[in-house]
């Protein structure tokens, strides 16, 4: 063995497609009318839907409506960007430093994680200070929307 | 448990940076199982099964464990294909051996492959809610970190003194990657990340190898005179969309830990285990991992850093190895750790580690890849013969 070896390189190029499904596929088609919908399984609630329950593996049934406002359950500031993300979305993706946030729409037993922003202070720094656990926020509507989930550009406090 | 599987044999490749090792993924994979087999006197023939631990979007080739399963011994023989958890791999080891389909198990895994890391675990969140808003790993540890210190008394300093720590061990340890000792100064210097995480709280990506060898009780006493004994083994699995306080409370970590503790007759972890060796890919985890096995109550995770206990020269060390800030191989990330804790039982020199272990905890998972989305967790308890 001489211990000589060149370094191989390669990129995959890969495209793929899949039915959103019934629920998804109700959900994002609401989101173009600014209705952020939900659905109910048993005693719990979830915004956005799911099919099913993980806890029961019950299918889910009836279909609720929402405003999309709810509160904030955790939150980082983002200061290093991401070196490769598989959903660009060049219209809407903030520049760093940006906030990501859990949010629990009002009445949901699940959370969605989306970008936080609209808050009173430029300096990122400070930010960590200014947002609070449980502080409410709310959904901002982009102008053009396609049944996607950056169809919300972020939330903001509703104070 | 009725029979007992054991570990009796183990090789681990010096780990190193991405790109600095040299060998192509059969090669690496081959170098150790055969130098796992070759200790306790086995060939080829002898081998019955191999279990492979690789993830397909971490070494860019589609079910690349296919073709390293080969390399390991299989030619001919059962080869079973796990997706990244080394602990998952034991599992299935286990039962084939359980169910006399197997007397010997070859388990293996190696990092070669270098990846684009935010890419490929962005592409591990679902296309429709969370891929969209870039999530990764790093992120999601960020998510996690901060609501600790929002449930704890833990704070900034302390995500960079449990780093320290490990940073310490590590520096100590020929197998790990990153060997330079950061102090906390150091580490509360270097770039913010995602707040509350900072870029040395974070894994880095290492290459490496590493295989042991799984036999049956009556295999084990054949091959070594030092097996080690699989006491307990559990698993449990996190919704992937559910409520932040499930997501966030580690609650696969704490049902796994507890079904493995009754398993291996574990009353009181604190007392009963000797050392823990856990995957921490982020400072805080560590914290929140000692909540979740159950070594403290909640939000004292803390307290035990502070305390000094889990140091290597403290009651219960956590991470002698130096742990996933030291050494990260994607794929072999819990295969590295099963081995340090082997080898830390069989008091084989890892660094300055207390003597007499009988008992320790190794902890798996595929938070390696991101948190808060289906992650499952597994806890294993290996104890030496008496």
């Amino acid at each position: 063995m001489t211990g000589r070896t060149i370094k191989k390189e390669w990129t995959l190029d890969l495209d793929f497609s899949a039915p959103m499904g019934e629920t998804y596929t109700r959900f994002v088609e609401g989101l173009k009318e600014k209705m952020f919908l939900g659905n109910r399984c048993g005693e719990r609630t979830f915004f956005p839907p799911k099919p099913f329950c993980d806890r029961t593996l019950e299918a889910a049934g009836e279909w609720l409506q929402s405003d999309g406002t709810g509160t904030v359950e955790a939150f980082t500031v983002i200061h290093e960007k991401s070196k490769g993300v598989v959903f660009p979305d060049t219209e809407h993706f903030p520049e760093v430093p940006y906030i990501l946030g859990v949010i629990r729409i009002n009445g949901s037993d699940q959370c969605l994680i989306h970008f936080l922003s609209g808050f009173d202070n430029d300096d990122p720094q400070a930010w960590p200070e200014k947002i609070q656990v449980g502080m409410a926020v709310r959904p901002v509507w982009s102008e053009k929307r396609s049944g996607h989930i950056l169809d919300i550009k972020y939330f903001e406090p509703c104070e | 448990m009725d029979q007992n599987v054991a570990i009796v044999s183990y090789d681990l490749l010096d780990y190193k940076g991405p790109n600095e090792l040299g060998m192509w993924n059969d090669e690496a994979t081959f170098v150790v199982a055969k130098e796992a087999l070759e200790k306790v006197g086995l060939k080829k023939k002898d081998v019955d099964a191999v279990v492979i631990a690789t993830m397909d979007g971490q070494d860019g080739i589609t079910i690349s464990n296919g073709m390293l399963a080969p390399a390991a011994g299989a030619y001919e023989r059962d080869s079973i294909r796990i997706e990244t958890s080394t602990l998952h791999c034991v599992m299935s080891g286990m039962a084939s051996i359980l169910s006399g389909a197997a007397e010997v198990v070859v388990v293996a895994s190696s990092d070669t492959i270098e990846f684009d890391f935010d890419y490929v675990t962005n592409a591990n969140q679902d296309p429709v809610f969370r891929g969209p808003v870039g999530l990764n790993a790093w992120q999601s540890y960020s998510l996690l970190a901060m609501d600790y210190m929002r449930k704890s008394k833990a704070t900034e300093a302390d995500f960079a003194k449990v780093a320290a720590k490990n940073y310490l061990c590590g520096s100590r340890n020929r197998f790990a990657h990153i060997k330079n000792a950061y102090s906390e100064e150091e580490i509360l210097k270097s770039p913010m990340v995602g707040w509350p995480l900072r870029r040395l709280e974070l894994s880095s990506m290492s290459s490496g190898a590493g295989a042991f060898i799984l036999a049956s009780e009556k295999k084990a006493r054949e091959l070594t005179d030092s097996p080690i004994w699989i006491k307990g083994i559990a698993a449990a699995t996190n919704n992937y969309l559910g409520s932040w306080e499930e997501l966030s409370s580690l609650r696969a970590l704490d049902i796994a830990a507890k079904k493995a503790y009754r398993m291996a007759g574990i009353k009181d972890p604190r007392k009963d285990l000797d050392f823990m060796e856990i995957l921490n890919p982020f400072s805080a985890f560590e914290l929140m991992a000692y909540e979740a096995l159950g070594i403290c109550s909640k939000g004292q995770g803390c307290d035990l850093l502070r305390e000094g206990l889990t140091y290597p020269d403290g009651d219960l060390p956590v991470n002698i190895s130096g742990g996933s800030l030291c050494t990260n191989g994607p794929n072999s990330s819990g295969l590295f750790r099963v081995i340090q804790a082997a080898m830390l039982l069989r008091n084989e020199e890892l660094g300055e580690q207390p003597g007499n272990l009988r008992r320790g905890l190794v902890h798996d998972g595929d938070v390696g890849i991101g948190a808060i989305g289906g992650d499952s967790h597994a806890v294993m308890i290996l104890e030496r013969e008496v």
